[in-house]
């Protein structure tokens, strides 16, 4: 092993590296942590201005008068604004994960954030999906007084294709942060492992 | 103990230090892609820029910066934009390389280790620098003795590898 050590100690001085001004690199972080920022409330930004256009839809341009299609109207808004509270959250949780502490913990607290995730992804998601579509179809009636028939059906055929669109994309994300959830699972479990036998190291 | 973060060297000091330490743990940890090595070495300062408010003090400046280096490592490959990010950097690093590895005599230890399942790389990769098993253990958070077993079995593999 000492002959692998000091293999290990001139591959290293065969690493030469030129003297790269170390402010290049603080201002590569400052702009991935913009970007990342950006990245991250660009989502929000996105849900928010659906949810402020949809609201001013119903609220201005087509007004529904009937109970239901309120509820309609409600569910749909709610569960826009369920999803924004979410991904704030969300943002919340991965800030949290501190890489300056030992890998245990890290790991713990990564596990800790894809396993929120993997809660959001199940029930909520379902529930937040569940209160769009009711909402949609809540409005339906209301809207065939005033839509023809050749409309509603191409409405209809649109939100279909729509939605199938959506949870296409939505599995794939789920599926690689599950992965991810999976992996990590083992390493937490691999680094709390005692090992078995009575071998010592020499 | 407690301490101000002020009791860290500057950014500076500490890239100028520890980046030839980095960059071979990366270099290990990808199993010698130099591409990738360079993109994960530059995401691991970054990320103790990031860092340098929170330090506290409790740890050597070499435990903690290894402390992220083994962190980073570990999530760096589950970020998927990182992957992509990777991929579209590939070419850039090709001409604009900032490192220069002479000779590849040392590309079959680089890749045996990267052979190893992900935390065994990064635990030998520490013994082969020579840190203490319990600087490992303050890196790692696995307690000291099975540190030492889990030591001895990636050694045994490590040299089968080899």
């Amino acid at each position: 092993m000492d002959e692998l050590s000091n293999q290990w100690k001139k591959a290293r001085t065969q690493l030469k590296t030129t003297t790269t001004d170390s402010t290049q690199l603080v201002g590569r972080a400052r702009q991935r942590q913009r970007s990342s920022q950006y990245f991250q409330l660009g989502n929000i930004l996105v849900l928010t201005i659906t949810l402020i256009g949809v609201g001013s839809f119903f609220y201005w341009v087509a007004p529904v008068r009937e109970v239901l299609s309120r509820v309609g109207v409600v569910c749909m808004l709610g569960g826009l604004l369920l999803r924004i509270a979410i991904e704030v959250w969300s943002i919340y949780k991965s800030r949290k994960i501190r890489l300056g502490t030992t890998t245990l913990q890290a790991t713990q607290e990564a596990v800790g954030y894809y396993s929120f995730r993997k809660r959001v992804h199940g029930p909520v998601t379902l529930s937040i999906v569940g209160m769009y579509i009711l909402g949609f179809y809540l409005l339906t009636p209301e809207f065939s007084l005033y839509i023809p028939f050749n409309w509603m059906v191409l409405m209809h055929v649109s939100f279909v294709v729509m939605a199938v669109f959506l949870f296409v994309q939505i599995r794939k994300g789920i599926k690689k942060e599950m992965k991810s959830l999976a992996e990590l699972i083992e390493i937490q479990n691999d680094l709390q492992a005692t090992p078995t036998g009575t071998e010592l190291d020499s | 103990m407690s301490s101000s973060p002020a009791q860290l060297p500057p950014f500076e000091s500490l890239y100028q230090q520890y980046r030839p330490m980095v960059l071979q743990v990366c270099l290990g940890y990808v199993q010698g892609d130099r591409d990738q090595a360079k993109d994960l070495a530059q995401e691991i300062f970054i990320n103790v820029w990031r860092a340098l408010p929170q330090f506290r003090g409790e740890a050597s400046a070499k435990t903690w910066i290894y402390r992220i280096t083994v962190n980073t490592c570990l999530m760096y490959i589950r970020t998927t934009r990182r992957k992509e990010k990777v991929a579209q950097e590939a070419v850039h690093h090709l001409v604009q390389a900032d490192w220069v590895e002479e000779g590849a005599m040392y590309q079959p230890l680089y890749q045996a280790i990267g052979k190893l399942p992900e935390l065994d790389r990064l635990i030998i990769m520490m013994v082969l620098d020579e840190l203490e098993y319990e600087e490992i253990a303050r890196v790692t958070g696995i307690n000291a003795v099975s540190l030492r077993v889990r030591i001895h079995r990636i050694k045994n593999k490590l040299r089968q590898l080899l």
